[in-house]
């Protein structure tokens, strides 16, 4: 019945914790497992018992040899699972009914007749092995590779986020062995889909970051989720070992010249210090306006640059560029920015010092070496003053 | 700009005294820091000093030419300054100078010639030699080329390995620590807390470029420096002497433009220490996290730190450099490297402030000695710390921003605010370290996602008046 294995896990559980508990009442653990029990049964309600023994029956179709009755079983079950899974607020009741069975119903599995019914216990197989299977076992993705290829997201979203972490186990184990990894691939090219679909992005980004394969990526972006993945990849390359985090910068790259982002494509080519790439957004882009903008970036990054003919073609916005790009703006603005703040003036060096908020001893240090004085006063006033004149 | 400054710094060239001469040379370098120019004002300028007679004039003009070209590459100048390298007759502080200079130049260009040219001084040199302050700018200048190249610094580093004794080791972490700066590799951080973490032998210097190494690996992003300033924390307990002299300037890397106050705490009891050198490096430092910022409470602890120095001429000395860099132009520049929402590290920038970190760990010979001109290698990462508008003809234009901290929102759902407690200004304005502006007006769409520095505003052609 479905409280036994329940009882007998509680039971371990419970004599478990009396163990290290050493000698504080033994009773009392083995009393609550019925008495949980007892309370499960109570507290099922008419809609759940009426499920529970629904379930149950189906369990018990399945294994009936009647393949029409087999069907229709399965279908039910099917049904049953999907329209609980498909929103998660709580365990799933038909999949906590199902707990018990899953051993009877993958001993069904195995003796039964090829055909598309079995694909569908497949299915079945692999949502019950979320909960049931043993840790390392990979059974949900065992079954959904042996089950029908349906629509994967139809079984919830948490049954597409375990199968991706039991594809990253699978992928390892299978590198080590070199052995096909075709269908995983599929797989990941569904679950990824999903992902991307769902506003999942940095979900799908990982999976495909595990099975080594960040083209498939391409595929799948567009308009609405490109900013959020690129975000996400940028940031992760900080923390990934090379040569992971060029592959994935390059990808974003990538990514940002076929959406127009071109700033931020230049900005990724600047980090990855590959000239290459920055003469291809200056080639990619046809605004004249924007490619002063890149001039101002690059002239802040502080690399000497030349813009030649393919970047631009008139000879008088090529050398409008090249003086933003060889930073003959930066004065004009500075000392625009100073007269605005109204700094323009410079400041001595007892303005700095401010002798005046000290105690009287300073005037004790005319002891003090004079040249150094005066020295550490010059260093101290044109650094101060500085940057009014630099060109 | 520059006909303006030339006739500014003219006057000096002209003076009888050598001293200000030599200081027009460099200043003519600071002036074209940053700026490139197609008829090479500074090579013009500053060519024929460099073959003077008196030392100092050479490194006046060198120093210039490798802060004007920083980054560029530039032949010509290569040509120039290579012979100085081989001449043996050349005394050593202008060969060191030269070979910083070139490491500018060639700053992460991995460049064959210009490594083997330094190479062969520290293999040529004399024991007695290499044990002059000054030596610890020739790895400096060889790591300064394979600056954030990781593996490509591999063959060198396997010749480095047979150099002499003295220094062999710090020759491998200068060159580990400049090769990985800024990648964040957390292997590397573990080989140099490694090393720091072992008892030296006498008059090993390896482990002061190790801890600086730290620092500019873990750099890299916003987690890994917390956890380095974490490590550095536990160095300051355990570490040897010149690991604790170190430390204050590798925190003064990891916060530069950034006054975190735990940091500020840190470095404020360090400045209390004992042992001078230690004190020293942490006032340096002081200052280096406050540049640019007008922090009033770093201004008010160097106040009082130059009342509780002002008999010690060496320590006054180093509060005043401070107070300037807290000051540094009036407040509107930054020495931070990075850019671009924290996400571009600017080459030239970060070696500035590397050749002054290292000169640093040397302070008494080398800051508070004859070299402390080393001081303007910073020059080469100060930068404005602006949003500035332009419209489509390149005219500041003046637009309402919000201006907050700027809010992590990787893999976050919907669409989530990217800054956080945020005033409305009208542009330009300031951005301090961790801040992010974004446009509070739709009527215009800028043509950068990042709004800092310069950013182009195009009118938005769907926008309506209200």
């Amino acid at each position: 019945m479905a409280p036994g294995p329940n009882r007998s896990s509680g039971g371990d559980g419970g004599s478990g914790a009396s163990a290290s508990r050493e000698g504080a009442t033994v009773k009392i653990p083995s009393k609550d497992p019925k008495k949980k029990d007892d309370k499960k049964d109570e507290d099922l309600s008419e809609e759940d018992l009426a499920l529970k023994q629904q379930l149950e029956l189906y369990v018990e179709r399945v294994q009936d040899p009647n393949p029409g009755l087999q069907k229709v079983a399965l279908e039910s079950m099917r049904q049953e699972i999907r329209s609980a899974t498909s929103s998660m607020t709580s365990v799933p009741k038909p999949l906590k009914f199902l707990r018990p069975h899953y051993g009877t119903l993958k001993a069904c599995y195995e003796t039964m007749p090829e055909s598309d019914l079995k694909s569908y216990l497949a299915d079945i197989l692999s949502v019950l092995a979320l909960t049931m299977s043993a840790e390392g076992e990979r059974e949900s993705l065992k079954y959904r590779l042996l089950g029908s290829r349906g629509d994967i997201g139809s079984w919830g979203h948490e049954y597409v986020r375990n199968l991706a972490g039991e594809i990253s186990q699978e992928y390892t184990k299978r590198q080590g062995e070199e052995a096909f990894i075709n269908d995983l691939m599929e797989l990941v090219q569904q679950i990824v889909a999903f992902h991307m679909q769902h506003n999942a992005e940095p979900e799908a980004v990982d999976l495909l970051m595990e099975v080594e394969d960040l083209e498939i990526l391409m595929e799948h972006i567009d308009t609405a989720n490109f900013k959020r993945t690129c975000l996400y990849l940028t940031s992760a390359a900080r923390y990934l070992p090379g040569p992971d985090d060029v592959e994935v910068l390059k990808i974003a790259y990538k990514i940002y010249l076929r959406f127009k982002e071109y700033a931020k494509a230049i900005q990724i080519a600047l980090f990855l210090d590959d000239m290459a790439k920055v003469k291809e957004v200056f080639t990619s882009c046809d605004d004249l306006l924007q490619k002063k903008q890149f001039c101002y970036i690059l002239a802040r990054h502080g690399i000497t640059y030349e813009v030649d003919e393919e970047m631009v073609a008139d000879d008088d916005d090529r050398e409008v560029l090249q003086e933003i790009v060889n930073n003959s703006k930066l004065s004009e603005g500075y000392l625009t920015l100073a007269r605005d703040i109204e700094v323009m003036e410079t400041k001595s060096p007892e303005d700095i010092y401010k002798a005046h908020l000290l105690d009287g001893r300073a005037s004790a240090g005319a002891s003090v070496d004079s040249a150094r004085q005066n020295l550490a006063c010059n260093i101290c006033q044109c650094i101060c003053k500085c940057r009014i004149w630099a060109g | 700009m520059l006909t303006r400054d030339s006739a500014q710094l003219d006057k000096y060239f002209h003076s009888s005294d050598n001293h200000v001469t030599n200081g027009a040379l460099l200043g003519v370098g600071i002036v074209n820091c940053n700026i490139k120019n197609d008829c090479d004002p500074a090579l013009a300028l500053l060519g024929d000093y460099v073959d003077r007679e008196d030392a100092s004039t050479r490194i006046g003009a060198i120093i210039g030419l490798g802060l004007a070209y920083a980054g560029s590459q530039n032949e010509q100048i290569r040509s120039k300054l290579s012979p100085i390298l081989n001449d043996a007759k050349a005394s050593l502080d202008v060969i060191a100078f030269t070979a910083v200079s070139l490491g500018l130049i060639y700053v992460g260009s991995c460049n064959e010639e210009v490594a083997q040219s330094i190479i062969y001084i520290l293999m040529d040199r004399e024991e007695s030699e290499l044990g002059e302050p000054l030596v610890r700018l020739l790895p400096l200048a060889l790591g300064l080329l394979y600056l954030g190249k990781q593996e490509n610094v591999e063959v060198t580093a396997e010749v480095a390995k047979t150099f002499n004794e003295k220094i062999r080791k710090h020759c491998e972490m200068t060159l580990l620590s400049c090769a990985y700066a800024g990648t964040g590799n957390v292997l590397k951080i573990q080989n140099l807390l490694g090393h720091c973490a072992q008892h030296l032998e006498k008059g090993e210097t390896h482990q002061g470029p190790a801890v600086l190494g730290i620092a500019l690996v873990a750099m890299a992003e916003e987690l890994g420096l917390d956890m380095a300033i974490r490590s550095l924390e536990h160095l300051l307990q355990y570490g040897e002497q010149n690991i604790r002299r170190a430390v204050p300037l590798a925190l003064g890397l990891l916060c530069i433009s950034n006054p975190k106050v735990n940091v500020m705490d840190t470095l404020s009891r360090l400045s209390h220490d004992a042992d001078s050198e230690v004190a020293m490096a942490a006032v340096i430092s002081l200052g280096l996290i406050g540049a640019g910022t007008n922090n009033a409470r770093i201004a008010g602890m160097l106040r009082n730190l130059s009342s509780y120095y002002y008999k010690d001429a060496s320590l006054l000395f180093c509060v005043r450099i401070a107070q300037g860099l807290v000051h540094l132009g009036k407040g509107l520049l930054t020495l931070n490297p990075y850019h671009s929402e924290r996400f571009l590290l600017s080459p030239t920038a970060l070696a500035g402030l590397i050749t002054t970190l290292h000169a640093c760990l040397d302070m008494k010979a080398i800051i508070l000695g004859k070299y402390h001109y080393v001081l303007y290698f910073l020059v080469l990462a100060m930068q404005p710390r602006m949003l500035m508008t332009v419209d489509e003809n390149l005219k500041p234009l003046s637009v309402p921003v919000r201006v907050g901290q700027a809010v992590d929102v990787v893999g976050q759902a919907g669409r989530p605010k990217t800054i956080t407690g945020f005033q409305t200004h009208s542009t330009p304005v300031l951005l301090a370290a961790g801040d992010r502006a974004e446009l509070a007006t739709e009527k215009y769409i800028p043509l950068s996602p990042m709004l800092e520095g310069f950013v182009i505003l195009k009118e938005n052609p769907d926008y309506r008046e209200d």
